[in-house]
């Protein structure tokens, strides 16, 4: 079997990350999917870490060296036993046997933190909401799905904002694409403004056709060797369309795993659906859809090697 | 660093496997060792044993293809997240980080059941007791420290033999050394006699000049690819000396090493002292060192000298 593509969404915690992932998974299907999350990969469960005052945002909190290591062996193509952190109860479960498969989607706090394991990945995204917005996002998160009051969430946020600074946020510069959605005038989070930005470490399909028509298209700035894509969160249907028409066009060889569950999010147990997510799944499936393709012809993926870049 | 030098002590359960390697350890160092216990990669905790019917010697029940991958790390100097099984009470530990040493010393059920493990290993010992002896030492010893009743130690070996007789003693053929320990003409357990074929496949330091005519404490007997060496419980101490004063001799470069504590075993909480179990333990010494003073020069090992005098 060739190597699987990997895919790296990394972000601080109640980012985003599942929401991004959820549905590329279920649209390449779970049982070509294989999951890790760097949670995982623990250093100390809940209660040590409370002894030891350390948040799992901080390296030494967690074997990175070992998540390098197994992002490795998955893309050789071989199967790993992977740790088990259980975040309903904050300790270690019997470890996973985990094999690979076509695609692999890694989320977590420290994806890229270390040369090894940013080598590892296809395609690296980062997310990067605003502060405000992410805070909102894990008190939900964290009361309706974790057992958390929201004064614990609130003063937990607080007391891993240094680490988020020195280490989390850091991880952003690594990124082909840095994602940030924003709360638009109405706050409806059906209708959130994405923001993209497209660094050139990967070829990013041209949507330059599409932007303008007024307020409700998207827009496009150069900003030296990156270019930031604009969403509105009230993209007129009929443009998301048409840029979805023209990504998939592309993608002309994967028409198959074409449906209509790009978008989807949950508050609470509700489902929603938001043009901006679809579009920036869109935008991230392309880019897996596409290394996976060069690999299976005998490629490496899509990344522009090193020497090109410098 | 150079590579770490990996021992392998197979056999079934309660042969005696933890005896023979805690001399070894008490010599190296343990600051030197990395003890890995193949029961840690079991797929299934006791319960679940329990309720699929599956025995821990069935290779089913164990996740053998990792155990080979992580010999393969630490042979190549990573670090590996070893699961941990809890005999205790029979469920998985939190995982722990092992950084690679000077030494490995694997003691497991089925260390050499694929080829790729077998690949691992610098020496492969196999023990292989008689059953008789083995039952006694297996249920002194989980009535003693695993909290078992005699009649369920009995219960559980008859249930394991169809496994034991399919999987771990066919194992014995891909050893370098097999050692039995039986009771001679009726002496106690401290005199056991120790029975050993050292196979060409690891070049074994010469007997035949310690063995003089009418000598009862040593016997050999070359054979075709095997040579078989006796050494009786109750061999002078003064002969036993001599061996390993030879043994000792070859290891000239190691003397720093040499120690008064070979040849400890125990009885629940008794410690006894036996010079054929001194006797083989210097003999698994002598490999284990030979093996990592050629490497740390260069070379291939013992083992691939071996091979290329075949």
């Amino acid at each position: 079997m060739p190597r699987p593509a990997i895919l790296g969404v990394v972000g601080d915690s109640a980012a985003g990350k599942t929401t991004i992932t959820r549905g590329l998974v279920r649209i390449l299907g779970e049982d070509r999917v294989t999951h890790v999350c760097t949670d995982d990969y623990h250093r100390f469960d809940r209660k040590q870490r409370a002894e030891h005052g350390i948040t799992p945002l901080h390296p030494d909190c967690n074997y990175i060296d070992i998540a390098g290591q197994h992002l490795d062996l998955l893309r050789e193509g071989k199967a790993i036993l992977k740790p088990v952190y259980r975040h309903a109860d904050g300790t270690f479960g019997p470890p996973d046997y985990v094999q690979p498969h076509v695609f692999t989607v890694v989320e977590g706090l420290l994806g890229y933190h270390t040369a090894a394991m940013r080598d590892c990945y296809d395609v690296r995204v980062y997310l990067a909401p605003p502060e405000d917005l992410r805070r909102k996002w894990k008190v939900q998160r964290d009361c309706s799905r974790r057992g958390y009051t929201t004064d614990e969430v609130l003063t937990e946020l607080d007391r891993r904002e240094p680490d988020s600074a020195a280490f989390i946020r850091p991880q952003e510069r690594y990124a082909d694409m840095v994602v940030s959605f924003f709360a638009g005038e109405s706050g409806d989070p059906d209708f959130l403004d994405a923001e993209v930005v497209l660094r050139e470490g990967l070829p990013h399909p041209d949507l330059s056709p599409f932007i303008g028509n007024g307020a409700r298209g998207i827009t496009i700035e150069g900003r030296g060797s990156e270019r930031l894509l604009r969403i509105p969160g009230d993209l007129d249907p009929a443009r998301a369309a048409e840029i979805e028409e023209a990504i998939w066009d592309k993608l002309h060889f994967a028409t198959h795993l074409r449906s209509q569950r790009l978008g989807e999010f949950t508050v609470g147990i509700d489902l929603h659906r938001s043009e901006s997510l679809a579009l920036v799944q869109l935008l991230v499936l392309y880019h897996l859809v596409v290394a996976r393709a060069a690999i299976a012809l005998g490629g490496d993926g899509t990344r522009a090697p090193l020497a090109d870049r410098s | 660093m150079t590579r770490p030098i990996i021992l392998g002590v197979v056999g079934d359960s309660g042969a005696g496997k933890t005896t023979i390697t805690r001399g070894l350890v008490g010599i190296l160092g343990e600051d030197k060792v990395t003890a890995v216990a193949t029961d840690d990669y079991h797929r299934y905790d006791r319960k679940q044993r329990a309720e699929r019917g599956i025995t821990p010697l069935h290779p089913d029940c164990n996740y053998v293809d990792i155990v080979a991958q992580h010999l393969s790390l630490l042979r190549e100097g990573e670090p590996i997240l070893k699961p941990v099984y809890q005999h205790a009470d029979g469920t998985f530990g939190p995982p722990v980080y092992v950084s690679p040493k000077p030494f490995t010393i694997v003691e497991g059920l089925l260390g050499y059941h694929t080829e790729t493990m077998r690949g691992c290993y610098d020496v492969r010992v196999y023990l292989a007791p008689p059953e008789d002896l083995r039952r006694r030492w297996k249920v002194q010893r989980d009535c003693s420290r695993r909290g078992y009743t005699t009649d369920q130690v009995l219960s559980e070996l008859d249930r394991r033999e169809a496994d034991s007789a399919q999987f771990i003693r066919p194992q014995e053929r891909h050893a370098d050394m097999v050692v039995s320990f039986t009771e001679g003409q009726g002496r106690g357990s401290g005199a056991l006699d120790a029975e050993l074929f050292l196979r060409d496949s690891l070049p074994h330091p010469d007997f035949s000049p310690l063995v003089g005519p009418g000598e009862r404490g040593v016997t050999i007997d070359e054979g075709d690819s095997e040579t078989h060496v006796t050494i009786a419980g109750d061999i002078e101490p003064a002969q036993a000396a001599e061996i390993e004063e030879a043994i000792w001799e070859k290891l000239h470069f190691a003397s720093h090493l040499r120690s008064e504590r070979l040849g400890e075993f125990t009885v629940g909480d008794d410690v006894g002292r036996s010079e054929s179990l001194a006797v083989v333990q210097l003999l698994i010494l002598y490999h284990v060192v030979t093996a990592k003073a050629a490497d740390a020069l260069g070379g291939a090992g013992p083992r691939a000298e071996a091979a290329t005098v075949e």
